[in-house]
């Protein structure tokens, strides 16, 4: 058995730690070089060849250039969204976006200088951005609209639109005193379907756990795979252990699918145990779908790995979430975070070197039982710590045959015999419920927590 | 899957998390960097309306 104590502590020092650390850091006051700050200005005013900074309702830019008939000619206007806006907020907090605009109230250009949004949604983030170029005072800044967003990133497309359009018509009544006309974009009501869907199928996921029943298993993964893969392609990854720990959390009313996602993940973890791994995971769904292409008939035998050896590969994955948590913390960001083979497959986008993990990682699937799963999978770690504080949890009866069959049938290899006794890891244990089924004498049981009976 | 398999694939398996943690970290703590774009056609014929000809760069050759 691995000794989770310890992973434990080191979990919550790097966790709470690395918390405490980003507040203190981004508590301090930044201090920014000037040739940087003009550089990053003539972006969005590349007329401009001098700037003043002003006080105003919020600071912004004057930009000038010099001609030959006059000293200086106002070119126009720069400003930031985060200091206009400040409570329009990504899926990860604030995005940090300077706006060029011409004395006429138009946008020359706009600029992302920050922001903690996955890596794998902004690929299109110059295309998208580019739509704004010449948007005036009473355009509506609607997304959908005039606006095309970011495909599979609508809260960020949905936030930057929101920021960019406020921060314009704002900065156009407080600067310019020009009238803007009040954006037509009606407040979309909360997303009811991303609050109901995660909900059932949470449900049927703890069905058939406490069930036992195969099939209701596969039918709360493919339902994972389907909402949270395809159609949203959003699942509980790193990126969102990170944001929790920065505290960078999105607005409820905006996402209430994250935190129906990692709410339900966390309390199901709680309670049952790795709920979410084993029976929604849209990743592990496709893993075990190969897994059961080449296995299902028992065409292929998997060949057996040395105990001791499994049980050290499995120490990786926690290798894996501290670094990831280390990187994200000391850049105050969670963009490292975005490691998961599972981005690249339901975002369709990636670098190369992702792409090659996704594909490396399907090709091991065929042949090992949830590789990325076993080994790797980040969220799997930081689960499998929660889950040894389940409340419910299958443990063994007082009539223990010691006939080894739940070791012999266990996927994941989280029950081993040990002195003639079979032993359950529940950080492993992704509740398929196979060895309740197997039992000769019916001696696992799942039960709220306590120590076995024997 | 033998043992020496096993652990060969997990070395490249977990070079290739590190590797993507690694590009991930390099492109977010890398600067912001603003696309600057000049209008030299703009400034060419201000320069122009002004009465200068503008000599093309011989500056930078010698540079």
């Amino acid at each position: 058995m691995k000794n989770y104590r310890l992973l434990t502590i080191i979990f919550i020092i790097i966790f709470i730690g690395g918390g405490i650390f980003h507040f203190l850091k981004e508590s301090r006051p930044m201090i920014t070089g000037t040739e940087k700050e003009t550089e990053t200005l003539q972006a969005v005013l590349p007329e401009a060849q001098s700037f003043l900074k002003r006080p105003g309702p919020f600071p912004y830019y004057k930009a000038y250039k010099t001609s030959a008939q006059t000293d200086r000619d106002l070119v126009g206007f720069a400003f930031l969204t985060t200091d206009v806006a400040p409570e329009i907020l990504g899926y990860a907090g604030p995005i940090k976006i300077l706006i060029g605009m011409t004395p006429q109230g138009s946008i020359t250009k706009v600029h992302v200088l920050d922001h903690s949004e996955t890596s794998s949604y902004m690929f299109q983030l110059d295309a998208f951005l580019s739509q704004f170029n010449s948007k005036g005072l009473n355009d509506p800044f609607s997304l959908g609209d005039d606006i095309d967003g970011i495909s599979r990133a609508t809260i960020t497309s949905n936030a930057i639109t929101r920021a960019i359009g406020k921060s314009l018509k704002e900065a156009g009544s407080q600067i310019l005193k020009l009238e803007a006309v009040a954006s037509t974009a009606q407040k979309k009501s909360l997303p009811l379907s991303e609050i109901l869907i995660p909900l059932i199928l949470f449900a049927i996921a703890i069905a058939g756990v406490l069930s036992h029943k195969t099939n209701i298993r596969w039918l709360a993964l493919a339902g994972g795979f389907l909402y949270f893969g395809v159609i949203k392609s959003t699942m509980v990854s790193a990126v969102q252990i990170v944001n929790i720990c920065l505290l960078k959390l999105p607005p409820f009313d905006q996402s209430p699918l994250w935190y129906m996602l990692v709410g339900l993940t966390l309390l199901s973890t709680l309670l049952f145990g790795m709920v979410f791994c084993g029976s929604l995971c849209p990743f592990a769904a496709v893993e075990e779908f190969l897994y059961g292409l080449v296995h299902r008939k028992k065409k292929v035998k998997e060949q057996q790995l040395s105990n001791a050896l499994d049980q050290k590969a499995r120490y990786v994955k926690y290798a894996v979430l501290f670094t990831v948590i280390g990187v994200s913390v000391l850049l105050g960001n969670s963009g490292a975070a975005g490691i998961e083979p599972f981005l690249t497959l339901f975002t369709f986008n990636g670098t190369t070197l992702a792409w090659s993990l996704l594909a490396f990682m399907l090709v091991l699937s065929f042949f090992h039982f949830r590789f990325w799963c076993k080994y790797l999978c980040p969220v799997g770690a930081c689960l499998g710590l929660l889950a040894r504080f389940s409340l419910y949890k299958i443990k063994l009866g007082t009539n223990c045959s010691q006939c080894a069959a739940c070791e012999k049938i266990c996927p994941t290899r989280a029950i081993r015999i040990d002195t003639d006794l079979p032993v359950i890891d529940h950080s492993e244990c992704i509740l398929c419920g196979k060895c309740l089924t197997v039992c000769p004498k019916e001696n696992l049981k799942s039960h709220p927590s306590g120590e076995n009976e024997q | 899957m033998n043992n020496k398999s096993f652990i060969l694939l997990l070395i490249v398996a977990t070079l290739m998390v590190f590797g993507v943690i690694a590009e991930n970290a390099r492109s977010t703590a890398s600067p912001t960097k603003a696309e600057v774009s000049v209008d030299t056609t703009g400034i060419r014929n201000t320069l122009k309306n002004a009465g200068i000809t503008p000599r093309e760069a011989k500056h930078w050759k010698e540079l």
